[in-house]
């Protein structure tokens, strides 16, 4: 075996097995130790837990405020990128810098200050409010996501359409936004993602009035229901599966470092 | 020229610019988490406090006197460096064992890096708990196959006192997250220094000390400042993994801002404002030697 065969063995089962007992644990009843595997099967408790109205509520509000987050960093982000590859070197590293700022704040102290922030300005528990606040956290995945796209990709293109006559918008929708397909696939689901997961945040600047699922999950993990923690916990996950399959079949090349030179 | 037409030129200009487009992205993430960084420096000091508390030290003061101040602190400290540590060299391996292997990554890989980067913690935290509690699955084969009879012969790895379970928790969420800032600098170019460096007759961790890892080194750094900076100040997976004694610094801000009493928020941001200075601090020490070594390179002015 080789040791590339034996690192994806061991990633496979370091991952696999805490993700099969959490199904194991959503479709049983009376799991007891010792039991390894569960003796009782029903899909009771998973039902009734994605079917509770809370559930339904906090999937659509979190998907909502994720939905929304991601459609402005994206709108944000495609400028963005562009600027920055624009930029001098110096200022290009005080950008990055920035951008790298909130990676570098522990995340306790970013949500406290952020929803005190929103305090002040009259934003907190407001749809907007909770929106900007996981921007500041989701916003710099988009802008990495794009400019690396666009450092891989023929910026002379834009230019060349430009100069044969084409609008500005059409140079967008027609050069731009195809020569960044899978840059924009990657950027979307990273910051949808990285919005989906946000519990500090959303608890912190939303002030209680947004319950998301992941906020769900972490009242569930506190309580004493195995089975419906265990089902909120592969729920809240679905969108992880989705960033699974799309960012590695999108951006393959760009993660092995094989640039297209 | 009219007042009008020098408005008008100035934002022609300011269009232009590739500052305009970076202009809202920085207003939002570098003032936004700018403005965060100075209102809990400030609200930890009791400027601008919900209730009537004087400016002062006072927060600090009773935060650094609490006799569960120092346990937590040393907690925190541990479960930052051990986290880092472990997360950075597993990727610092993951990496090098794909580099070197024969042949193209295959898209599995890096799903299984995508999958354990982008999990929600908490979604983590839980299956690690069904997995590596007393009563857990690994316990339950443990007693299977008869090592142990009943739980409480099973080691304490979930809310420990050490923080075991937090930093296992960790450090196999943050060794994607690494593995996933330093693969595109494992390209082409280092894997043909490799074999230079073996044809050379370096061994193999000859070539993992002095080819890999500089290669490498420009990414780990800032991922290990940002995973230490996690580590100490996530609140989910500690409060699911962990104990209450000690807390996390991070668990018990949390505690303190969501506090009744009001006047535990000051507390609450003096501790945060000391974990954003010790994850500012490491930074710093982690971008040093890059700092020297671009310095070195331009030479003596």
């Amino acid at each position: 075996m080789t040791a590339r065969a034996g690192v994806r063995s061991l990633w496979t089962i370091a991952l696999g097995i805490p993700v099969a007992v959490l199904v194991l644990q959503a479709v049983s009843i009376r799991w007891l130790y010792p039991q390894v595997i569960p003796h009782e099967f029903t899909l009771h408790a998973a039902g009734r837990t994605l079917g509770a109205a809370a559930t339904r509520t906090a999937f659509f509000d979190g998907t909502l405020v994720s939905s929304a987050v991601t459609t402005v960093a994206l709108l944000l982000a495609v400028p963005a990128s562009k600027g920055i590859l624009g930029l001098q070197r110096r200022h290009r590293v005080l950008v990055a810098l920035a951008l790298f700022l909130p990676s570098l704040l522990p995340p306790i102290g970013l949500a406290m200050g952020v929803g005190v922030a929103l305090l002040n300005f009259g934003a907190d528990g407001t749809f907007i409010g909770l929106v900007t606040a996981h921007l500041v956290v989701a916003l710099p995945y988009a802008v990495a996501a794009l400019t690396a796209a666009r450092a891989r990709h023929d910026t002379r293109l834009e230019a060349q359409a430009a100069s044969l006559g084409a609008s500005p918008t059409q140079t967008l929708f027609h050069v731009t936004i195809p020569a960044l397909r899978s840059g924009l696939a990657v950027a979307a689901t990273l910051t949808f993602v990285v919005s989906w997961s946000q519990y500090l945040l959303t608890v912190l600047a939303g002030t209680g009035h947004v319950i998301t699922p992941t906020m769900l999950l972490v009242n569930a993990a506190s309580g004493g229901n195995p089975a419906a923690t265990a089902t909120m916990a592969l729920a809240v996950s679905l969108p992880t599966a989705v960033v699974g399959i799309v960012v590695p079949v999108a951006d393959r090349g760009a993660l092995l470092g094989e640039r297209a030179t | 020229m009219t007042a009008a037409s020098l408005v008008r030129r100035s934002l022609r200009a300011i269009r232009r610019s590739p500052v305009s487009t970076v202009a809202p992205t920085m207003a939002i993430v570098g003032a936004g988490a700018g403005y965060a960084l100075v209102e809990g420096l400030a609200a930890g000091f009791g400027i601008g406090a919900p209730t009537d508390v004087p400016i002062g030290w006072d927060a600090y003061r009773r935060v650094l006197n609490a006799p569960s101040f120092w346990p937590s602190a040393a907690l925190t400290v541990w479960v930052g460096v051990a986290s880092t540590v472990l997360a950075v060299t597993g990727a610092a391996l993951v990496s090098w064992w794909w580099v070197t292997a024969p042949g193209r990554l295959r898209r599995v890989d890096l799903m299984l890096v995508q999958v354990t980067v982008s999990l929600p913690h908490i979604a983590w935290a839980v299956a690690l708990a069904a997995v590596a509690s007393q009563s857990g699955f690994i316990a339950r084969l443990a007693t299977a196959v008869g090592a142990i009879d009943r739980p409480a012969q099973f080691p304490v790895l979930v809310g420990d006192h050490a923080g075991l379970g937090i930093i296992v928790g960790l450090a196999t969420k943050e060794v994607g997250f690494v593995t996933l800032a330093v693969l595109p600098l494992a390209t082409r170019r280092v894997r043909s220094a490799l074999a230079a460096a073996s044809t050379l007759g370096a061994s193999p961790a000859q070539r993992f000390r002095w080819v890999h890892l500089p290669a490498i080194a420009p990414a780990l750094a800032p991922a290990a400042a940002a995973v230490f900076a996690y580590s100490i100040g996530s609140y989910e997976l500690p409060r699911t993994l962990g104990t209450n004694r000690p807390r996390t610094l991070a668990v018990a801000a949390f505690d303190a801002f969501r506090d009744a009493d009001l006047t535990r928020r000051a507390d609450a941001f003096a501790i945060s404002t000391l974990l954003a200075a010790i994850a500012l601090l490491a930074a710093v020490g982690a971008a040093a030697p890059f700092v020297a070594r671009a310095r070195a390179r331009m030479g003596p002015t």
